[in-house]
């Protein structure tokens, strides 16, 4: 499979943002490598696009990780793009928190990024100018009550972009955030039900330009894997509908 | 999950001495019964329970008996 704008692996695309991600930059002409755990799901989506596979994996086994993915640049590289937007949402007030849930937590939102940028720096796995893209979340800027673990995951990962952005710039390696607000999708669906129908209006109205849709963030994320945004690194866009600004 | 052991679930997520609550308890009158207490009984009835519950739901409970109606105990 080749393409004329290289290949990007869109990591957590079995639903919602990050199937959006994919299905928006095969759209624009990119190779897309969809991974999560759900191979069902990912060839059914992958099935429906121009120019894709499907290369599923646990993002919680951080053992496997970096071997599973030499294994797929040595298949569908070298990538041009890493989009991380795989992820827990847990909901516990801090008094609840305990050791299980916060490793669970930091393997999959903190860890596996991490694992996966080394894994994408070494030579043979990208192709230069290169793009790495983390759907992080403005809870990574902002503070929620039930929502500790989530804001101190994501948080994690706006600290390593700025980092990782200065040290992989010589190798023609980007690395940006993307920071979203609320996005309508099943994932945050779930929560929302719990909330009662004056606590789902506050956060609707918290959003100044209301819940945002899959897309919105996924334009965002087309830009910053794109060569329009070939000066922009270690920074994150936020992406909220005014969420963050009051 | 027997309903001693909701009982005392409750008294946890309240923060509340085991044996606190017999279920006749009005919730208003309960200290730290909130916001935040409703969501981490939502999530203890998914968890412990297996039932899905919404804020409404909890909302129109008078009393821990209500409550533990809720999650058929």
């Amino acid at each position: 499979m080749s393409s004329t704008k290289g290949s990007v692996l869109v990591a957590g695309a079995s639903r919602g943002i990050g199937e959006q991600i994919a299905r928006r930059l095969s759209a624009s002409g990119y190779k897309v490598v969809l991974a999560a755990r759900s191979a069902k799901q990912l060839a059914a989506i992958a099935g429906s696009l121009p120019s894709a596979a499907a290369a599923p994996v646990d993002f919680s086994d951080l053992a496997a990780l970096e071997g599973w993915f030499e294994k797929c640049a040595a298949e569908h590289g070298p990538f041009s793009g890493l989009v991380f937007c795989a992820g827990v949402l847990p909901s516990s007030p801090l008094k609840d928190v305990d050791l299980p849930m916060l490793e669970a937590t930091f393997r999959v939102n903190a860890m596996a990024p991490i694992l996966l940028t080394k894994a994408f720096r070494r030579p043979d796995a990208f192709r230069a100018p290169a793009s790495i893209v983390f759907i992080s979340s403005v809870m990574g800027i902002v503070g929620q009550p039930v929502r500790t673990l989530y804001s101190a995951s994501k948080a994690a990962q706006l600290g390593f972009v700025r980092s990782a952005a200065l040290e992989l710039a010589r190798q023609g390696i980007r690395v940006n955030a993307v920071a979203p607000g609320v996005v309508e999708t099943e994932f945050t669906k779930q929560f929302m039900s719990m909330l009662s129908e004056d606590q789902r209006s506050a956060v609707v109205h918290a959003h100044a330009l209301g819940l945002g849709a899959p897309d919105d963030v996924a334009q965002a994320v087309e830009f910053l894997i794109g060569e329009q945004s070939k000066w922009i690194t270690g920074t994150t866009l936020v992406v909220d509908g005014g969420y963050t600004a009051k | 999950m027997t309903r001693d052991e909701m009982l005392r679930e409750l008294e946890r997520i309240l923060e509340k001495p085991p044996g606190t609550f017999k279920g006749a308890e009005r919730l208003a009158d309960i200290s730290n019964w909130d916001s935040l207490a409703i969501l981490t009984f939502i999530t203890a009835a998914d968890r412990l329970c297996s039932v899905r519950l919404k804020a409404e739901q909890i909302l129109a409970c008078a009393t821990v008996n209500d409550l533990l109606a809720l999650v058929r105990l």
